[in-house]
């Protein structure tokens, strides 16, 4: 799948809590390719979420570079997208009207936004809820609304934070396999965010271990499973041997 | 305030409503006129001599109309003008700590003087005309607006501003899509309290020096000894705060669809 075209690189990258300015990240350095799919797993604090968002360009970094599709400032949803981990669809908008935000805030006719939206929809297979309001949903189907605002604008980095956390443990394999299909079918680049290391290593071609204090890449485990994959895989002794090669390198950080 | 949840099931609660308001007004005016059995009307009229001296107020249209619009008048135009300042100035404000924080002491002073100690000196200072009245309403529904306002722009979700940043939102888009609505419920509770304050600021007003209003009508009937006809002064001044609170019922049903009862 990998193309060798470089989606993301951080080379030597630092950056400092806001209030007290300790170092949260330091010499952080990683390559996603385009069309891999990678996850980030590290202790709670490790900084991961804020990699995330040094990434998006919301963050910037005290020291090192960060360049998504070879540029050092990115913007806009057409490029690079974000599922958060709690959804974050405004409340006072319809399914489909939330969906539709990245294209309306691009000045995108009105016309066009409502049919790329309900085609995103059908992507992450959320059909039949377009008018209802975010509250109205389950907490699956609010992330599989996020996914679509997120697959909207057809943005080639796909950032995702945790997206799974939240949701009870059938609701987020479905996901699993969802986000999967959506791979296939796109070619989407994926980095996700993870504290779960079975979903980290189900769904990843390579899966990057941190650490804090400061947070940092301490190294990272190939995932050389054939695609597409299916639940039963986690059964397998090699899926449980990558599982463990990952909880080694967990232990390994906080020695 | 729509949109709570209800716990049980929603055909019986709604059976429940329809008897209960009639039921309870009922019980009410039948406690009024027993206890009114023990006192002489001029200390607790019974509800029927009331009724019969609102039907002699209400029935000199040119009186009641006059009074009864003075005071809406004078309510609903300091609402509106209190309200109109209020709310970009409270954008302002959110956007300016600084300048909050200089300002919020005088504020709270303002707001910390009962309204009836400060209709006085509006009077003075504006005349026994409605300018002051319509001022004291004004006054009063700015700070409650100001406040909710402030606090409801400042309580946008810091995640979702980083969200439509990603986005690519501009920093007017974020005000409209974001800002806003998120400071919408805010200020509609805001709205609300202001509209209540400005009725009692425009009779406040009236209290302080007038020739015309409810609130010169409640001061006339004290002086003449009517406690029915102040009953009477009392009755048309709930039935205003209630056409106010209807208003706001309506206008946060119509502005908020994603807060109403499924």
């Amino acid at each position: 799948m990998a193309s060798g075209e470089k989606v993301v690189e951080v080379i030597d990258l630092a950056s400092a809590f806001e209030d007290d300015g300790l170092p949260e990240l330091a010499g952080v350095n990683l390559q996603i390719d385009a069309g891999e799919i990678i996850s980030l797993v590290g202790p709670s604090g490790c900084g991961k979420s804020t990699l995330l968002r040094l990434i998006a360009g919301v963050l910037r970094p005290t020291a090192g570079e960060i360049k998504v599709f070879g540029e050092n400032k990115i913007t806009g949803w057409t490029r690079l997208s974000l599922v958060p981990q709690d959804a974050l669809l405004l409340p006072w908008r319809t399914v489909l009207d939330n969906v539709r935000l990245p294209l309306e805030l691009s000045a995108s006719k009105k016309e066009d936004t409502y049919l790329r939206a309900r085609e995103a929809l059908a992507l992450a297979n959320l059909t039949g809820v377009e008018d209802k309001y975010p509250h109205q949903l389950s907490g699956g189907m609010k992330q599989r609304a996020a996914l679509a605002r997120a697959l909207v604008g057809q943005a080639r980095l796909l950032l995702l934070d945790e997206p799974f956390a939240a949701l009870d443990a059938i609701t987020r394999s479905q996901l699993h396999l969802e986000l999967l299909r959506i791979w296939e079918r796109t070619g989407i680049t994926v980095l996700l965010v993870t504290h779960n290391i079975f979903e980290a290593v189900f769904l990843s071609h390579r899966v990057l271990v941190m650490r804090e204090k400061p947070g940092r890449v301490i190294g990272e485990v190939r995932i050389d499973l054939d695609f597409p994959r299916s639940l039963k895989l986690v059964g397998t002794t090699e899926f449980g041997r990558l599982v463990g090669q990952v909880q080694e390198l967990l232990e390994e950080g906080w020695g | 305030m729509p949109g709570k949840v209800r716990g049980k099931s929603g055909l019986m609660s709604r059976y429940y409503e329809y008897f209960l308001l009639p039921v309870g007004l009922a019980g009410f005016l039948y406690l009024w006129e027993y206890l009114s059995g023990f006192y002489d009307p001029f200390i607790l009229p019974s509800p029927r001599l009331v009724l019969e001296r609102s039907l002699e107020f209400f029935n000199q249209p040119q009186l009641f109309f006059m009074h009864f619009l003075t005071t809406l008048g004078e309510a609903g135009g300091g609402f509106c003008l209190g309200a109109l300042i209020a709310l970009p100035v409270s954008y302002f404000l959110a956007k300016n700590p600084v300048l909050e924080r200089l300002l919020t002491p005088y504020f709270v002073g303002i707001q910390a003087v009962p309204i009836v100690a400060l209709a006085p000196l509006l009077v003075i200072w504006f005349g026994f005309g409605i300018a002051s009245k319509v001022l004291v309403a004004a006054l009063i529904t700015f700070f409650s607006v100001l406040t909710t306002g402030i606090a409801g722009l400042r309580s946008t979700d810091p995640r979702l501003r980083e969200l439509l940043a990603i986005m690519g939102a501009t920093k007017w888009q974020i005000f409209f899509r974001l800002e806003f609505p998120s400071a919408l419920p805010y200020i509609f509770s805001g709205l609300r309290l202001g509209g209540a304050l400005a009725v009692i600021g425009a009779v406040s007003g009236e209290f302080a020096g007038a020739g015309k209003g409810l609130g010169y009508i409640v001061n006339f009937a004290r002086g003449s000894f009517d406690t029915p006809l102040l009953f009477a002064a009392i009755i048309a001044l709930a039935v205003l705060g209630i056409g106010f609170y209807l208003l706001f019922f309506i206008a946060e049903y119509l502005a908020m669809p994603w807060k109403r009862r499924r």
